[in-house]
């Protein structure tokens, strides 16, 4: 642990049942009467507008402005078009109901509209942000991986040189975040078990990264114990309690993550995205096992106190203090099987086609990745391939 | 007005005359500058003191700024003098002093991961292997560290605007 950190959430998390009624209330209390609404096609489909709707309108919002064209990946002529439509619309508030790209897309709005900004690249990087204007934003986490509802981290793809930006800043925080049932329930089970893996991909490196803290330890314990105690309910007999538990999961992951960054799995994984369209949460499973044998001698303490988390007391106790590391990896690949076998989620790279000339351009990205810095064990390009070709 | 801290001036002209003396003498540090684009800039510096330094990239290597660029395409800084001493006399890494929050990114993170890996190579010819090692993981050095203090000392690298 490093002997100096810094920890910031400042997200009011409403979770549990009903969590949802009580979005007039949030919105009123931060002094929004009139919220542009973000969603994208796929979640107004599944009926999960309807339902946030169907609460505004039977409150004193004005819920008639909604943005629904939101593309799969964050973009930024849709940023600017959107922040338009909200000063065109003279909305007071931003409320994205959706996955990653939503979200990470009414972030850039944000930024644009509190930093009063025509050039969103300048915003791009660490820290650069200054304390702007106020804009009420309310997130609805429809997936259960990405934590995006708390941090403090935006990606956003520029088309037109096809980067995609990063940006990391704490004015990019939500002031309201929900977890409500009603959210996640319409989703496959194949997406569930790559999200979750994703959350769970958050947590391990949070906890096993060179920016760990105490703090972020304790959201990203909680949350491991929450994805393997709910994830597998939640595919095979469903209920309300499993599915909030494993959507907060998320949520607290996302806390450890902001904090924390991760590491190797999402550099490599972030690459994968990018040149050979691997779904993030699959990337994540691919990766996780291979890059936990990588780090292993530089984080095995951390590995050996997660099996704790990851297996239960029983399984820890009666495992040697110098085993628990490799258990922990272990358990992590035998969950994953378990996953593959009830939703078919894809573990191998060569699943999405991805061959041996791939892995040179993969490598090379991720090196380039800002997640590869704070990785316990340094890894260069030769290092990378090596990882990926044990996963082909 | 802030006094500017001399020190950091110093060190700051010594690691960037190292990183312009390499380019030509190692070909790790050559293939990273590579990859940026021909006029790229980048200002190095401390927010709180106002020390800078600029570095452009051209075809004929990189060259360095004094006071740094008025607008740069990217601009790293730390937060205080003393996490730029640390990083600078390699008594931390740059990605301890990034996991510290001590460094601040303008511009594409994935560009400063470049500025990252050369600052970690060159500081590891301008320093022995026992400051280093346990921040830096060791490298095979291709050219005699004299040569570098000799290319340090007495190379200034300065840029002459128009050239490319």
């Amino acid at each position: 642990m490093e002997n100096y950190f810094e920890f910031i959430n400042s997200v009011k998390i409403c979770a549990g049942q009903n969590a949802l009624e009580n979005i007039p209330f949030e919105l009123d209390f931060l002094g929004c009467k009139k919220p542009l609404i973000l969603s994208d096609m796929g979640v107004s489909k599944a009926g999960v507008l309807d339902i946030v709707l169907k609460i505004l309108q039977n409150s004193n919002v004005n819920c008639n402005t909604i943005f629904k064209d939101i593309p799969a990946d964050s973009d930024i002529s849709v940023i600017n078009k959107i922040a338009s439509l909200y000063k065109a619309q003279n909305c007071d508030g931003l409320i994205a109901c959706g996955g990653g790209s939503v979200i990470d897309t009414a972030k850039g709005v944000k930024m644009v509209l509190s930093q009063n900004s025509d050039d969103i690249l300048a915003l791009s990087g660490n820290e650069v942000i200054k304390k702007g204007k106020h804009i009420p934003f309310i997130v609805l986490p429809t997936t259960c991986g990405t934590g995006s509802e708390c941090t403090s981290v935006a990606v956003i793809k520029n088309h037109e040189t096809s980067v995609k930006m990063e940006f990391i800043s704490s004015e990019l925080l939500p002031d309201v975040a929900f977890v409500d049932v009603r959210l996640t329930q319409t989703l496959p089970p194949k997406l569930i078990a790559s999200s979750a893996m994703d959350a769970l991909c958050h947590c391990i490196e949070a906890y096993s990264g060179i920016q760990k803290n105490y703090i972020s330890d304790a959201y990203a314990q909680t949350a491991i114990r929450l994805i393997v105690k709910n994830l597998p309910v939640v595919l095979t007999k469903p209920n309300d309690t499993a599915r909030t538990e494993l959507a907060l999961a998320s949520t607290l992951a996302g806390i450890a993550f902001s904090n924390s960054m991760v590491g190797i799995v999402h550099a490599i994984g972030h690459a994968c995205g990018g040149d050979v369209n691997i779904p993030h949460g699959n990337a994540m499973a691919i990766l996780l096992p291979e890059c936990m044998k990588y780090n292993l001698e530089n984080s095995r303490n951390e590995y050996g106190e997660l099996l704790l988390y990851l297996a239960g007391p029983d399984i820890y106790a009666s495992t040697p203090k110098e085993k628990r590391a490799e258990t922990a990896i272990q358990f992590v690949e035998e969950f994953e099987k378990q996953l593959h076998n009830v939703c078919g989620l894809p573990l191998l790279l060569s699943d999405y086609n991805v061959t041996e000339e791939d892995l040179p351009k993969i490598a090379k990205k991720a090196i380039n990745d800002g997640a590869i810095i704070v990785n316990k064990k340094p890894a260069d390009e030769e290092e990378i391939i090596k990882i990926l070709q044990e996963c082909l | 007005m802030v006094k500017k801290n001399k020190f950091c001036n110093l060190i700051y002209t010594c690691l960037a005359r190292g990183i312009a003396g390499l380019y030509k003498k190692d070909s790790n540090i050559k293939k990273e500058i590579d990859s940026l684009p021909d006029g790229f800039k980048i200002n190095l510096g401390i927010l709180t003191s106002g020390n800078y330094i600029g570095l452009i990239k051209t075809n004929n290597g990189l060259f360095i700024q004094k006071n740094g660029f008025e607008i740069a395409d990217l601009n790293v800084y730390f937060k205080n003098v003393k996490a730029t001493k640390r990083v600078m006399l390699a008594r931390q890494s740059v990605a301890q002093s990034y996991s510290r929050h001590e460094l601040i990114v303008g511009g594409d993170i994935a560009r400063a991961m470049v500025l990252v890996r050369i600052i970690n190579r060159v500081e590891c010819y301008l320093f022995p292997r026992f400051m280093t090692k346990n921040i830096l993981p060791k490298i095979k050095k291709q050219t005699c560290t004299i040569g570098v203090y000799m290319k340090v000392l007495f190379c200034s690298y300065k840029y002459k605007k128009g050239s490319k």
